[in-house]
């Protein structure tokens, strides 16, 4: 049985670009180019995401995972190569497309709600018609009577809930998630991973999950992508087959220890 | 006894205790009261001068005021215009950094050969010596802010002027007023200073004209009564602080 699993894994694992929501060809990126500091961070990399798909790019500390989010968000320019989303090539970042970071990043003197608003004010569109709904976010991650406290009045889970509103409220049909949840305990971390599963389902969306935890990617994604270590690239594409709903038991199954198992001996697999 | 309670009591008894003392040397040794008068000497100059006193503070407080104001004004103005071009702040930045390490007092003749002996030369001096502090706090409050929410903002399609307006000005807010707290007190000095060296009104050209008199007292009284404007100045910056920080909502 164990044999079967991992034979149906390896043949779906070939990295494959083709056609996609989000499209990434042959991208590459160096960073200082011609100095001394030279780092090659990303190595030619292709991969593609469908719409509605929900893919973690999993890779070890410093292996350009992030680098290459932050190029699909348009926040950082590839060396070589080219990103395209909903069709269009990338080149600054898009209005519809909701970034989450590895901290909160929420504005310290704001509200949680306002916090959740500040979206339509850096676009500068009206907030008034959005308050009610920023509201009804917040109460369905739990935040039911925090909506006028500060951050610093928040636990480190609840601010990334407030932050995971603020990337909701004003419908991104792409969500990038850069390792959102790295910096919180294991515990907190499973109840927020249970929380963004719920959340993602409900407002069904396109998403890329940077992670280093195998566990966490197996339990979010439809696809993982592990990336070598630096200079990072796609080197395996593993389908996912459990079935949504998942609730956190099915961490505890033979086959989902399986998938873990394959995932981390590609993780540690240095190509000579 | 409760640690506010603490706070107010401890202090002024030590000052309360300070003036006694004072009081009890010049007693016992007879000090001569042109050489130090007793604190009890220098309360009587301040009723008998109380209408020349709040008379030479008006001039001197106004001009420490439109100075500081228009420091305020000058120094957030450039900072926030350098923020917005990287060329433009490494090629003045530098310049700025390197004048405001000259003694800022070293000007004053001159300001007074540009601006004449009038309150233009005093407003000019303060605004001068209190700009510094206001501009570079100003200018690291902004290059100090947290570069992940310039980054949410400018991934959310904000122009560099929103970013400015929701994230970057409002971030500053704590350095600011670090920075107008020195420039307040700095620009008292700057009107003082200017007072002294060519004046007919301000406290500054009291204080010169009892010392030619050798009215010691009186140059106490007005020494007394430009603490109490230092302070009452400071006050006003704090409360300013407390302001934006409940707007805030801290």
């Amino acid at each position: 049985m164990i044999a079967a699993t991992i034979d149906r894994l390896a043949a779906v694992e070939t990295p494959a670009a083709g056609d996609g929501y989000v499209v990434v060809d042959r991208v590459a990126k160096v960073f200082n180019p011609g100095t001394g500091q030279q780092v090659e961070a990303v190595a030619p990399t292709s991969f593609a995401v469908q719409s509605g798909e929900f893919v973690s790019l999993l890779g070890p500390s410093g292996c350009g995972k992030s680098t290459l989010m932050m190029m699909v968000a348009g926040l950082d320019k590839p060396t070589a190569g080219g990103i395209a989303v909903a069709g269009k090539l990338t080149t600054a970042p898009r209005a519809e497309t909701g970034i989450m970071f590895q901290d909160p990043t929420l504005l310290p003197w704001k509200s949680a709600l306002e916090n959740v608003l500040f979206p339509f004010r850096a676009m500068n569109r009206p907030v008034e018609p959005f308050i009610d709904k920023a509201k009804a976010l917040l109460d369905e991650v739990g935040l039911a009577g925090f909506h006028h406290h500060k951050p610093r009045q928040l636990s480190g889970g609840m601010r990334q809930r407030v932050a995971i509103c603020r990337t909701l409220v004003y419908e991104p049909d792409l969500l990038l998630m850069d390792e959102p949840f790295s910096a919180l305990d294991a515990l907190t971390r499973d109840d927020m991973n249970l929380v963004l599963m719920k959340m993602w389902q409900e407002h069904h969306r396109t998403a890329i999950f940077v992670t280093h935890s195998i566990r966490e990617a197996v339990y979010l994604s439809d696809r993982v992508l592990v990336m070598s270590q630096r200079p990072g690239k796609v080197i395996a594409d593993v389908r996912i087959p459990f079935a949504r709903p998942r609730d956190l038991e099915i961490g505890e199954t033979a086959e989902f220890n399986e998938i873990c198992g394959y995932l981390r001996g590609k993780i540690q697999h240095r190509p000579t | 006894m409760s640690d506010r309670l603490r706070a107010a009591i401890l202090p002024t008894a030590f000052a309360l205790g300070v003036l006694a003392l004072w009081q009890a040397l010049v007693m016992a040794f007879h000090y001569p009261k042109v050489v130090l008068p007793a604190p009890t000497d220098i309360v009587a100059a301040l009723i008998d001068n109380a209408g020349a006193l709040v008379h030479q503070a008006v001039p001197t407080m106004r001009d420490t005021l439109a100075g500081f104001l228009l420091a305020t004004v000058l120094g957030v103005g450039l900072a926030s215009l350098l923020s917005f071009s990287r060329l433009v702040r490494d090629a003045v930045y530098p310049m700025i950094v390197l004048l405001q390490l000259v003694p800022k007092i070293a000007w004053t003749p001159l300001f007074i050969v540009w601006a004449g002996i009038g309150w233009p030369s005093r407003l000019t001096i303060a605004t001068f010596i209190a700009f510094f502090p206001i501009f570079i706090s100003m200018m690291a409050g902004l290059e100090a802010t947290d570069r992940s929410l310039v980054r949410l903002s400018a991934s959310l399609t904000a122009t560099g002027w929103r970013t400015f307006r929701l994230v970057r000005f409002p971030a500053s807010m704590t350095y600011l007023f670090s920075g107008l707290k020195i420039g307040a007190t700095l620009a008292v000095i700057g009107v003082i200073v200017a007072e002294f060296i060519s004046s007919s009104e301000g406290l500054g050209f009291l204080i010169l004209k009892s010392a030619a008199l050798l009215q010691t007292d009186l140059i106490l009284a007005a020494i007394a009564v430009l603490c109490l404007l230092g302070v009452g100045f400071y006050g006003l910056v704090h409360a300013g602080e407390a302001a934006v920080r409940r707007w805030q909502g801290e």
